[in-house]
């Protein structure tokens, strides 16, 4: 091959996230007619998220797929998939997500040195706890749970009247198990990956945040490219995240039946899912300045919006 | 390290005692944190307690072992040279690309500047080190040899 | 020349150069990375991320508990009241240091954190009682490591997640094998000690009044194992956390009750721990880049896929496998030998026979046996630094508990009801 190109991603090897990684592989090398090598390293090999994403920058490593709040603090614009409720179905989240890639391109080169491929997604989030079935909003008072480190996560359990801790990811399991907290919000595999359901009761869905993943790749390595190979790439990045969307939501309608299976209460959407959706969508204004500022998110969500009908 | 301990000393008291969190205080703490260990690599360096394989430097006579870790100590400098340089770039280009951290809103450069900057201070203390070891034919580690 | 062998012989001659461990790896890292023409910043990037890690938090912070203990005088009376329970027996202290690494390892995750929270209390005490520096430091090592086999554990949290299999069953399959290792490790010290003649030094005999009255005399320091298990079981706070409320308890132990805390006592005690910290982190940071550029390069994926396609007997299969996860964990960190090993070995040990939880506890027996081997053994560092002597002594001193733990791991690879009994008896497994 005349370019390597390696790929990390955090996941490990029976997730949704690298059978996407293994057909873009797959799909890189037949579209560049094997010009192009690709190597993956599941499982955060050579660094964390938030690591390789500034390593793409420097060019130290070509490619990543990692989670869209991770990939925030580096390049802010990206933060719009993050809007609370801005999207509340699979669906609406795929075209959305498809309409924002030609815009996002024209901004992530200049603010972190990367350029989206492709978008994975692995569901929305779900919120699992051990204290009580949630099925409204006054069911989630009181309780302790953990949420990913960004203020958007933060600021929408806040704005339900919680204070939610920002805990770092190897000491989740422990502390739910050892009631240092209630519960915790990720996809329904990762309960499944994670063992959640030992320490862990009850599920509600609640859609405030898909957990969304672009494939990026280091812009100085995608100009590096001719111009055949860096169509070869955008082409292999679309059709990789189709199939990887397919294959979640394959994995999470299984996961649902093996949690029910294993003892968990899966709720669905809390019945007063209108109140959540007011209170959290109250903060859009103010996530603004932390995501590329008003213009664009305005821009961007009349983007999102437009594909959402167009559907 | 202090700070870190009050930082977090105050996390466990501010959940348990009043039933509040804060998001920064983690944060905050392990970027007190990574200083810390910065300004504990300029320590032990400036005690020369880096983990050497010694032992068979022991046997050399004095003049030839001195030599011996004169090189190994200028190798040492080399490495800190690469680090200091490349960390110094990184560091440049971390302000025309921001990190900025979602709970404090701080751009990281600030935090990862301690990374040539602890080198360069371990660098001045090396070459201290070298200095006194040829005016007082002091082995590595002080006395950690044939105690 | 290919990358690999370059990294491994410029680490070999830099190291008998005398260039300092972490560096060796760091230069050997800068070689290999010019010759693949990796661009330099992903070391810089790494020599930050390595420290930037909040749970290594938890291991300065027992070393400056520990340290604090000691010159808050709480350390002298819990040497007095182990002393009082063992009795004037050879080897008694190095029995002591084993059975409080065990209590220790039902506090602690981390067996770094335990090989600082006992070493800075025992390794001195055995030291100023005649004991070999590098005995004591070698028996404080070994035992440390057993933090990770007795739960709570950091390392088989990554293993469950790895490996998809339940980490409840992972904590309680720990359990008999953690008991097993260290009355391993307590015959071999016994053997050791009674060999040289090692004592407890000048003890009364054991009784039930001298027993009561160092337990009364060392109540404060009884307390603090209490607090933190406590703390932890009740789910107040973390293990870092607790780490913390260790600092503070001995803090407040040594300035209001026992009133022999001064400030500059306190700076002392800080600065020691920032500079134990810093020599071990050194190697931690630069050893991270070398496993970083091992998944780059793929060896691990090249030497189990060598191991498969050449090996076709089962017994001699674990006993390879065996021998690799203690051979890669001289070289390699921890929870990266963990996340990078456990998807290519796992297929490969289950075709013979062995269970997913059963293998999750055999390797994180291979990484405590690997906190303790050179040249990248955090333990070994953590003690030969505290007990002030070189880590070719303790590595030296700690042959015969290697032998002893690699023997232990071996029964655990062929006697599946040492870790399969305990969960299947509490339902963790069928
Ligand atoms: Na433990
Ligand atoms: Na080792």
């Amino acid at each position: 091959a005349d370019y390597t190109m390696r790929l990390s991603h955090g996941d490990n090897e029976n997730n949704p996230t690298h059978k996407g990684a293994l057909r873009f592989q797959e799909l890189v090398e037949k579209y560049s007619d094997g010009r192009i090598e690709v190597q993956i390293f599941p499982s955060n090999q050579l660094g964390s998220e938030q690591e390789v994403a500034q390593a793409l920058r420097m060019g130290s490593i070509e490619s990543e797929i990692l989670y869209t709040g991770n990939l925030v603090p580096l390049a802010p614009s990206v933060g719009v998939m993050m809007l609370p409720y801005a999207f509340t179905s699979n669906e609406e989240a795929h075209a959305a997500m498809d309409a924002l890639k030609g815009p996002l391109n024209e901004r992530l080169p200049k603010e972190a040195g990367v350029r989206v491929l492709g978008y994975f997604e692995k569901g929305f989030r779900v919120l699992t706890n051990d204290r009580r079935e949630v099925k409204t909003l006054d069911d989630l008072q009181g309780l302790k749970i953990r949420v990913s480190k960004n203020n958007i996560a933060i600021d929408t359990f806040k704005s339900w009247g919680l204070d939610p801790i920002p805990m770092a990811w190897a000491e989740v399991f422990p502390a739910l198990q050892q009631g240092v907290i209630d519960g915790q919000e990720n996809p329904y595999t990762t309960a499944i990956s994670s063992k959640f359901y030992e320490v862990q009761k009850y599920i509600t869905e609640i859609h405030y945040l898909i957990w969304s993943g672009p494939i990026i790749v280091s812009e100085r390595f995608y100009q590096g490219l001719p111009e055949d190979l860096q169509q070869a790439l955008d082409r292999a990045g679309e059709e990789a995240a189709q199939y990887e969307r397919q294959v979640s939501a394959e994995e999470t309608e299984a996961a649902k039946k093996k949690l029910v299976e294993l003892g968990m209460t899966l709720t669905g959407a809390p019945e007063d899912e209108a109140k959540w959706q007011e209170a959290a969508k109250a903060l859009w204004p103010g996530f603004a300045d932390d995501i590329g500022g008003a213009a664009w998110v305005e821009e961007a969500t009349g983007i999102m919006n437009d594909a959402i009908a167009a559907q | 390290m202090t700070t870190v301990v009050a930082l977090l000393g105050f996390q466990v008291v501010a959940r348990f005692g009043m039933g509040r969190s804060f998001s920064w205080l983690e944060e905050v703490s392990r970027f007190a944190f990574v200083w810390a260990v910065y300004f504990g690599f300029v320590i032990a360096a400036e005690g020369d307690r880096h983990i050497r394989v010694s032992l068979h430097l022991g046997l050399l006579p004095t003049k030839l072992r001195l030599c011996m870790l004169t090189l190994a100590d200028l190798l040492w400098l080399g490495f800190n040279a690469v680090v200091i340089w490349y960390g110094y770039q990184f560091t440049v280009s971390m302000f025309e690309f921001p990190y900025i951290s979602q709970t404090t809103g701080i751009n990281l450069v600030w935090v990862q500047m301690i990374v040539p900057l602890g080198f360069a201070f371990m660098s001045i203390r090396i070459l201290q080190v070298m200095v006194r070891r040829w005016q007082t034919g002091e082995g590595p580690a002080d006395a950690r040899i044939g105690d | 020349m290919d990358p690999t062998l370059l990294m491994a012989l410029s680490f070999v001659l830099l190291l008998l150069i005398g260039v300092p461990v972490g560096i060796s790896m760091g230069l050997a890292a800068v070689l290999a990375m010019t010759s693949a023409n990796m661009p330099m910043s992903y070391l810089v990037q790494t020599a930050y991320s390595a420290v930037d890690e909040f749970t290594i938090i938890a291991v300065p912070m027992f070393i400056l508990a520990g340290t604090l203990m000691e010159k808050g005088g709480l350390t002298r009376r819990l040497i007095g009241f182990s002393r009082a329970i063992v009795g004037p027996s050879p080897g008694g202290l190095a029995t002591v240091t084993i059975v409080a690494c065990t209590f220790f390892a039902a506090i602690s995750g981390s067996g770094p954190a335990t090989t600082a929270a006992i070493g800075s209390i025992m390794i001195p005490a055995m030291i100023r009682d005649g004991y070999d520096r590098g005995f004591g430091a070698a028996i404080t090592s070994s035992a440390g490591g057993i933090g990770v086999v007795i739960p709570p554990s950091i390392p088989m949290i990554i293993y469950g997640i790895t490996s998809e299999t339940s980490i409840s069953a992972l904590f309680v399959a720990g359990v008999v094998p953690g008991l097993l290792l260290a009355v391993v490790l307590w015959l071999t010290s016994r053997f050791i000690s009674v060999r040289r003649g090692y004592s407890s030094g000048d003890v009364e005999p054991r009784s039930l009044g001298n027993i009561g009255r160092a337990a009364l005399e060392a109540k404060w320091a009884l307390a603090a194992p209490v607090l933190i298990l406590g703390g932890i079981y009740s789910g107040v706070f973390t293990v870092t956390e607790a780490s913390v409320v260790a600092v503070l308890y001995a803090l407040f132990v040594g300035i209001f009750v026992y009133r022999e805390i001064r400030v500059p006592v306190f700076i002392d005690a800080v600065v020691y721990a920032v500079r134990i910290t810093g020599t071990v982190m050194l190697v931690l940071v630069t050893g991270r880049i070398i496993g970083r550029m091992l998944s780059m390069f793929q060896v691990p994926q090249l030497v189990s896929g060598f191991l498969i396609e050449t090996v076709s007997d089962p017994i001699m299969l674990i006993v390879l496998v065996l021998l690799m996860l203690v051979f890669i964990g001289m070289w390699m960190e921890t929870l990266t030998q963990i996340i990078i090993l456990t998807p290519l070995l796992l297929p490969v040990v289950a075709n013979v026979g062995i269970d997913p939880i059963q293998f999750g506890i055999i390797f994180v027996i291979a990484c405590e046996i690997g906190y303790s081997t050179p040249p990248l053994g955090v333990n070994l560092f953590v003690a030969s630094e505290i007990g002030e002597t070189t880590v070719e002594k303790v590595s030296k001193a700690s042959i015969p508990f290697l032998f002893a733990e690699i023997a232990v791991m071996a029964l655990v690879a062929f006697v599946p009801q040492l870790t399969l009994w305990l969960p299947g008896l509490l339902g963790f497994v069928n």
